[in-house]
């Protein structure tokens, strides 16, 4: 009996730091107003936007930020979706021009048309009906590695050379968002016959890797000296190691656009704070906020931008694809993708 | 056996823990996935999912590839092991431990540092490839390993080749050796007695080891799509992830899921048969065998071995290790040693930035690690007294059931958490539900490593305390317990990995508030921070490594 009763107390013991750490973390509820946000991990993480923009917004409104994330933007959606009846998020953060179209069909989102639109340049304007307001951009380009190739590729048809055998590393479209990116760059640039491109491309490829993450942790362990990531990758290394030795290749025909968007939810119980927070991430406060957490490009037209972004160049022209027409098509050019990549 | 009123009771108080966490946990959740298979839009029931799957020839290809290669990696995995369980139960030598502790490391690893691991020793770039280079002086890379399908099979070798090497040396030491020797003495040579006595009777202890391995390489994901090179190399799992997560086709995913669980439901009731099969060969009154010293000849063959497992399992940890403490340095690109990752990971470090929460997510992984352990001996300990309690057929299923989890796509338990947390408050109770979910996902291990043993107890000794006058609980308390510990403790090695290694259910149910290290450690991956991550790593690699080499000293002294 002795022996239960140790065992038992150990356990209590063990888990009472844990369960009073939980109990910490619970937020007070008095009168501060709260607002609860939904967003994609690498934003809340403590590197991310997250942590500095709450406490900005917080310092400026006096209203409490609850961050909330449960995983990828796609995970995100999905959360927003099942709580459609009940949201329990007031606003969701990272939905980009390929989820778009999946969100405005969900209808879970409500129209907002924030006065801080005014400083946002038109052509990133990625939703005419104001869902989704876009808060931060950027393009998806290939990183090469300059001690190993001295003349970049130039264009997606170039990567396709026989000098790049087995060089790039890319991302699996099925399970990673550059990865869909890049699927969607080509489409863009080569409609119908994208997959005769694929089928050129495939000798460059060294791997193509489940997501970002793996993949850009090879090519910066030289596994490879190519890999899909975004033009602002440069500017990381430039900014935390001090090294220039990364950078980005770019392509005249334009590179593939990733736009984000803020978004209001449809029947949100504090709709009034969603909106007071909406103009803070757009403001230029919280903008200048985004390169150097976010590593993308702010949406407003105001801010001037960090010096290690001059080492994150503006693609010479964007590519993009109509939002609906990645929804409708999206399952086709999946199976489409596997199977050629399949043979 | 007929029970009274109340046995019965006790029975059902004794095992309601654990039944009511499988059921909110794993059974729930997972039911309102999978149903979507056989439901259309309008709630009606439908096959018409399931039968799109089966009527798909690309279905059944990546269903025949996701067999093959766990077939084949089973097989390979089999082979490597077998060597080191025969010289582990034989032979007393220097670094036993040490090869006992480190063989279970990959299993806490987040499978996103064993594939950098491995592609940074491994690599066309790796450390081999470089080594070999440069002693040999080639242009070409000498050893293209990766990005194949034997690069799956390798790396699946790696992560798996601890578990026969650690179920069948557990099994092969219990075997009574008296009938060799009887073999030996009647004529037969040591190649013939191996032959029609010794491997015949460790069949049981192989089938049990392919099962598990088996079912691991089944549900496998970033090992097949990374270094296997692309979208060649299919599995279910991948299948079910696009389905789910990409194109937000739940019912298509749930149909794919139900083929996967069909089939891991069968290798997993195997692996439970193998299991009684092993406790019949072992029978009740085997003579354990003596481990002896070492002769000139089996030095040779230990070493030989060790040499494999530095090779196969501490190369690529040791990459990890070596990366932990490279910075990289300006222009040049040129990498320097440096302590910077360390510092930073105790708060000393310059750019207060990182590592901000670092201590606070080790404290948080290991306490969660340390109460999940703690608390699935009472629960695998109650859940196995249900399933001896109950008749053949039930008890097989109920013991099926409970090791189901280890089965079950984790995609999927993913969703139906995500419909849990949508629907109820319960992420006000972040921790207990944590907790609650990696109990779920580990007490498989903890009962796998029990079952067997209570179920030799239960048959011959408790019976025996009772006829000699002792309660339930005295005999529980004096008999059973005392005898399991052993088996206890190799559970709680593994349950202990299992939770300190779990990302995914963490994640959804604490909607990001509750910082873990696989969390922290996909964040610095994520944020670009790789030498971080490979610190983290290293930590976490060095504190299982120091709590599995307490555990196996634990156990060796007791013996």
């Amino acid at each position: 009996m002795k022996r239960l009763c140790v065992i038992l107390l150990t356990v209590l013991v063990a888990a009472t730091p844990v369960f009073a750490g939980g109990a910490q973390e619970k937020p007070v509820e008095i009168e501060t107003r709260t607002l609860t946000v939904y967003a994609y991990d690498s934003f809340v993480s403590d590197w991310g936007p997250g942590p500095v923009v709450a406490a900005g917004f917080t310092e400026a409104t006096g209203i409490e930020l609850n961050l909330v994330s449960m995983g990828d933007s796609g995970q995100v959606l999905q959360r927003t979706i099942l709580e459609k009846n009940a949201p329990k998020a007031d606003v969701v953060i990272g939905i980009d021009n390929n989820l778009l179209y999946k969100a405005l069909e969900e209808d879970v989102f409500a129209p907002y048309e924030s006065p801080a639109l005014q400083h946002i340049d038109e052509s990133l304007q990625f939703d005419p009906s104001n869902h989704v307001l876009p808060f931060d951009y950027g393009f998806f380009s290939i990183i090469y590695n300059t001690e190993v190739i001295t003349n970049p590729p130039t264009s997606l048809e170039e990567l396709t050379n026989e000098r790049f055998e087995d060089s790039l590393i890319i991302m699996d479209p099925r399970t990673s968002s550059p990865g869909l990116g890049f699927l969607l760059w080509t489409i863009a640039e080569y409609g119908d016959e994208v997959f005769t491109y694929w089928d050129r491309l495939e000798s460059s490829l060294l791997t193509i890797t489940d997501g970002w993450d793996t993949g850009y942790g090879l090519f910066t362990n030289g596994e490879a000296p190519m890999v899909l990531s975004y033009t602002t990758s440069p500017a990381y290394h430039v900014e935390y190691e001090d090294t220039n030795i990364y950078q980005a290749a770019i392509f005249d025909e334009g590179h593939y656009l990733q736009i984000e968007g803020v978004s209001l939810v449809r029947g949100a119980q504090n709709e009034e704070e969603a909106k007071i927070f909406i103009d803070y991430l757009l403001s230029a406060e919280a903008q200048d906020m985004i390169p150097l957490t976010n590593w993308m490009y702010p949406t407003h037209s105001d801010v001037v931008l960090p010096a290690s972004y001059d080492y994150a160049p503006m693609a010479p022209s964007m590519l993009s694809l109509d939002s609906a027409l990645i929804t409708n098509e999206l399952d086709t050019w999946l199976e489409a993708w596997t199977k050629e990549m399949s043979n | 056996m007929r029970r009274t009123r109340r046995e019965q009771a006790t029975l059902i108080a004794v095992s309601a823990p654990g039944l009511i966490l499988m059921s909110v946990l794993f059974i729930l959740p997972v039911s309102l996935i999978l149903i979507e298979a056989i439901r259309t839009p309008e709630g009606d029931l439908t096959f018409h999912y399931i039968a799109e799957v089966l009527t798909d020839p690309y279905s059944w290809r990546i269903a025949w590839f996701t067999f093959l290669q766990a077939l084949l990696s089973t097989l390979f995995a089999l082979l490597l092991g077998f060597p080191g369980a025969y010289l582990l139960s034989h032979y007393e030598f220097k670094g036993k431990r040490f090869v006992q502790s480190i063989a279970q490391l990959p299993f806490v690893l987040p499978s996103i540092l064993v594939v950098l691991g491995f592609v940074i020793f491994f690599g066309n770039s790796g450390v081999l490839n470089s080594l070999l280079k440069h002693l040999l002086d080639l242009k070409e890379t000498p050893l293209k390993i990766l990005y194949s399908f034997k690069a799956i099979i390798l790396a699946h070798t790696f992560y798996n080749f601890p578990i026969s090497l650690s179920i069948i040396a557990a099994f092969w030491q219990q075997l009574d050796s008296r009938e060799e020797s009887a073999a030996m003495t009647l004529g037969a040579n040591h190649r013939t007695a191996f032959r029609t006595i010794t491997l015949p009777r460790l069949i049981p202890a192989i089938s049990a080891a392919a099962s598990m391995i088996f079912l691991f390489c089944f549900t496998s994901f970033s090992i097949i799509l990374v270094l296997g090179g692309g979208p060649k190399f299919t599995t279910l799992e991948v299948q079910i992830y696009q389905l789910a997560r990409v194109q937000f086709d739940v019912s298509q995913a749930a149909a794919f899921a139900l083929y996967s669980l069909a089939i891991s439901s069968g290798v997993l009731i195997l692996y439970i048969k193998s299991q009684h099969w092993m406790q019949k060969t072992m029978g009740s009154v085997g003579r354990a065998l003596s481990p002896k010293r070492t002769g000139r000849f089996s030095k040779f063959l230990i070493m030989t071995y060790m040499l494999l497992i530095m090779l196969l399992i501490v190369a690529p940890l040791l990459s990890i290790l070596f990366r932990s403490f490279q910075e990289p340095i300006s222009r040049s690109g040129e990498n320097r040693v440096s302590l910077r990752w360390y510092l930073e990971l105790f708060g000393f470090g310059s750019a207060s930035q990182f590592f901000k929460g670092a201590s606070q997510a080790i404290l948080t992984s290991i306490s969660i690690a340390t109460v999940v352990t703690l608390l699935s001996v009472p629960i695998s300990l109650s859940l196995s007294t249900l399933i001896l309690q109950l008749k053949k057929r039930l008890s097989i299923a109920a013991e099926t059931l409970f090791m189901l989890p280890m089965a079950v796509s984790s995609v999927i338990i993913g969703l139906g958490y995500a419909i849990i947390v949508s629907r109820f408050p319960v992420t006000k109770i972040a921790y207990p539900m944590i907790i609650g979910a990696h109990l779920v996902i580990a007490t498989p291990f903890m009962i796998r490593s029990v079952l067997p043993v209570f179920r030799k107890i239960h048959k011959i000794y408790t019976p025996a305390a009772l006829v000699l006058g002792a309660t339930p609980f005295q005999a529980f308390l004096h008999i059973q317990l005392p005898l399991l510990k052993m088996s206890i403790i190799s559970g709680a090695i593994f349950v202990f990995a299992i939770s300190i290694g779990e990302m995914n259910a963490t994640l959804l149910l604490s909607d990001a508030k509750v910082t873990t290290i696989p969390i922290l450690l996909y964040r610095l991956i994520g944020s670009y921070n790789f030498f971080g991550a490979c610190a983290l790593g290293t930590l976490l690699m060095s504190i299982c490594l120091i709590l599995f080499a307490a555990t196996n000293s634990i156990q060796e002294r007791k013996i």
